[in-house]
């Protein structure tokens, strides 16, 4: 898969990952987000992590540039809301570790 | 320490690192880790492989079980030729970043792991292994 599905819901955007993302696709998703925030005039973003297997620094780094608004070759575009919605693992395992390992994450901003 | 078992992957790409990724899963899995575990070794794997794909030019990658006395223990070797590491404790140092990363990557992956060993000469490549015991 080439490329991440972006959903658009009334004024929110909705994004799926569903895939082990590599650093490429993780790039090109901040992109493509960048740029559909900016054409559809997004108020909030949810993004669900669910399925990845690890947010690693490199898929952190991105998650928090999508967060602040900060990809560094589109600066000034505005901060935004997101939120993430995930935990550490993969999905069939979610439910045995919910309450003890794996908090869900919620971010508000 | 004794290996039980090994399987040597090549890592030259980006997609390469999701496979060393899948095959400590897959370890970790075998020796019964619990899922916090299995993530913490799986995330530092992540990190080793991505360092030697983007500063290392590229290199293999050794994952094993093994064992030593009754406990088990995944272990992952990434060997890279690259230009390797002019200041280890620098580059340990959490925020020090000279790729796209949060710069917690080999701190990170330290702190994830049970054992953590680091070699590297300039110019001749590095070489980084951790362990995940069991229990």
């Amino acid at each position: 898969m080439d490329r991440i599905p972006i959903l658009r819901i009334g004024e929110l955007l909705l994004v799926s990952i569903q895939v082990d993302m590599h650093d490429r696709l993780a790039l090109s998703l901040q992109d493509d987000l960048t740029d559909r925030i900016v054409s559809t005039r997004a108020r909030g973003v949810l993004i669900d992590i669910s399925a990845l297997d690890v947010v690693d620094s490199f898929i952190g780094r991105m998650l928090a540039n999508i967060r602040h608004g900060e990809d560094p070759r589109r600066r000034n575009r505005g901060r935004r809301n997101a939120a993430f919605r995930g935990h550490h693992a993969g999905g069939t395992r979610l439910d045995s570790a919910r309450d003890s390992d794996c908090p869900q994450h919620r971010l508000r901003h | 320490m004794t290996v039980e078992k090994s399987n040597e992957l090549s890592i030259a790409s980006q997609d390469d690192v999701v496979l060393v990724r899948q095959a400590v899963r897959t370890a970790a899995v075998e020796i019964g880790l619990s899922l916090i575990d299995q993530t913490k070794v799986v995330t530092a794997a992540s990190e080793l492989a991505r360092n030697a794909v983007v500063h290392g030019g590229g290199g293999v990658a050794i994952v094993s079980i093994v064992k030593e006395g009754n406990k088990r223990g995944v272990q992952l070797i990434c060997e890279d030729t690259g230009r390797g590491i002019v200041d280890i404790g620098l580059a340990m140092t959490d925020g020090y970043t000279s790729g796209g990363g949060l710069g917690l990557g080999l701190g990170g992956a330290k702190r994830l792991s049970s054992e953590f060993h680091i070699e590297s000469r300039p110019g001749e490549g590095t070489r980084v292994s951790i362990t995940r015991w069991k229990g």
